[in-house]
């Protein structure tokens, strides 16, 4: 019965016992899906490993995309306080939990920095100078916490998609203003970021295939 | 936008990077066409790979969550139907079957709380990959039951099968696709309660989820997306299960 509901006739949720050893060890041994549905039955531990394995992950996304700490944190706090109101949205048949969370602190981040008129600015202008001198990832001391099995897809992609993908990943630049960036039609830049996506999901898949 | 130019835009709605019209026309069609929701998930996790592999969890931002956590659990929410819907439930009572209505009535209300519907959507969730396999295993595995829900006049019909142990798979439906924002849901009778056993979506695929010992029908209804923790509209299919 892995995947149980409540007690038979969906009686509340029981109070847990607050972190026992034990229970703590359990956690740490249930795999993300099985996290996912404890939460869903409102127990905090669980909320608590799924923050202790991908809490870093999502604020050093929101760091990254947004330049500064603390709306980095209030965006981490977001993602996982939308994890325990809603679990339901994250489907384990579409990818990982920490793909989930990282899609998730992707788009808040986002949106925040659109929201903020004066560091958009300042990110486009200096967006602007890193495009003419050429973007190059593996330069960034972000590379050193990416996956070798990531670096080889983003190695297959054309400097162009590569470059598109990052502006607009990273940057948080829309497809349009990627392209004024570039000084690249608007069709040609969305049509690399489509291709260099799809081109690193069958590299990515291949990987884990070979492992 | 039509298919094509939804799909060209997917590479960048994957990483938010259009425009906020744009986005809300590649939502829209979304919720209608499965394939362009398979692309675009393989896009979010080639995305998602480029974030970080790791990294330590900022120190403080947990005891900010766990802080703002202190609604949870809710409290079981009795929900009874209110008297000016009483015409509503009476049409409701009148499909689901008499006696099955009164018993649920007689319970004053339906003892389905708001944990069940959290839940329901999450196996829903959980479910959907690999079902379409499971339902059909399950089809043809000795002890399954099969069971027909039709509507009144048989124009709406959903087949389900479950198993010895309790493991039910949505097989196949007519019931037709919703407008954005409904979804079907599922509901057990288990004695005189009505659980909620999962949504089905707006267009309902072949779906797992898990009958009680005691359930004595199921039933579909059309809710808003997000499910309902009570049934809120007439039922459109039910069928009873044969205690054996």
């Amino acid at each position: 019965m892995g995947l149980g509901r409540g007690p038979a006739g969906g009686g509340p949720a029981q109070p847990e016992g607050s972190g026992t050893a034990a229970v703590k060890r359990n956690w740490q041994a249930a795999d993300d899906t099985m996290l996912v549905i404890a939460i869903g039955r409102w127990k905090e531990e669980a909320l608590a490993e799924a923050y202790r394995r991908h809490g870093g992950a999502v604020y050093s996304l929101a760091r990254k995309v947004l330049g500064e700490q603390l709306s980095a944190e209030e965006v981490t706090q977001d993602v996982f306080l939308r994890l325990w109101e809603e679990p339901e949205r994250f489907d384990p048949g579409r990818g990982s939990l920490r793909a989930y969370l990282l899609t998730q602190a992707h788009g808040r981040a986002v949106d925040r920095l659109r929201q903020d008129t004066a560091r958009w600015e300042r990110q486009v202008k200096q967006a602007r100078l890193t495009a003419q001198a050429g973007y190059d990832l593996e330069e960034e001391v972000w590379d050193l916490t990416m996956a070798e099995r990531v670096k080889e897809a983003l190695a297959g992609l054309s400097d162009g998609e590569r470059r598109a993908i990052e502006l607009a990943y990273f940057g948080g630049h829309t497809y349009r203003e990627v392209a004024s960036l570039l000084q690249e039609p608007e069709g040609t830049v969305k049509s690399r970021i489509r291709s260099g996506l799809r081109r690193m999901h069958v590299s990515l898949v291949a990987a884990r295939g070979d492992s | 936008m039509d298919h094509d130019e939804v799909q060209q835009l997917l590479g960048a709605y994957a990483l938010d990077a259009v425009d906020p019209d744009e986005a809300e026309a590649v939502r829209d069609h979304l919720s209608s066409c499965p394939r362009c929701r398979d692309e675009l998930a393989t896009y979010r996790l080639a995305a998602a790979a480029l974030g970080p592999a790791g990294g330590d969890a900022p120190p403080g931002v947990w005891d900010r969550i766990a802080g703002r956590l202190t609604d949870s659990p809710p409290p079981l929410r009795l929900v009874r139907p209110p008297a000016a819907r009483r015409s509503r439930w009476a049409s409701w009572g009148a499909r689901v079957g008499a006696a099955a209505a009164a018993a649920a009535i007689a319970f004053l209300g339906w003892d389905v709380s708001h944990l069940d519907a959290r839940l329901g959507r999450l196996q829903a969730a959980v479910s959907r990959s690999g079902v379409a396999q499971a339902a059909g295993a399950a089809a043809l595995a000795p002890g399954s039951r099969r069971v027909e829900l039709r509507s009144s006049t048989s124009r709406l019909q959903a087949v389900v099968v479950i198993r010895p142990n309790g493991q039910g798979f949505l097989v196949s439906t007519t019931l037709p696709p919703l407008p954005p924002g409904r979804t079907y849901q599922l509901w057990g009778l288990s004695g005189t309660r009505l659980v909620s056993l999962g949504l089905l979506g707006r267009a309902p695929a072949p779906s797992a989820f898990r009958v009680g010992g005691g359930t004595r029908a199921l039933m579909i209804t059309a809710e808003p997306a997000g499910g309902v923790s009570a049934p809120d509209t007439p039922v459109l299919v039910r069928g009873a299960l044969s205690t054996t």
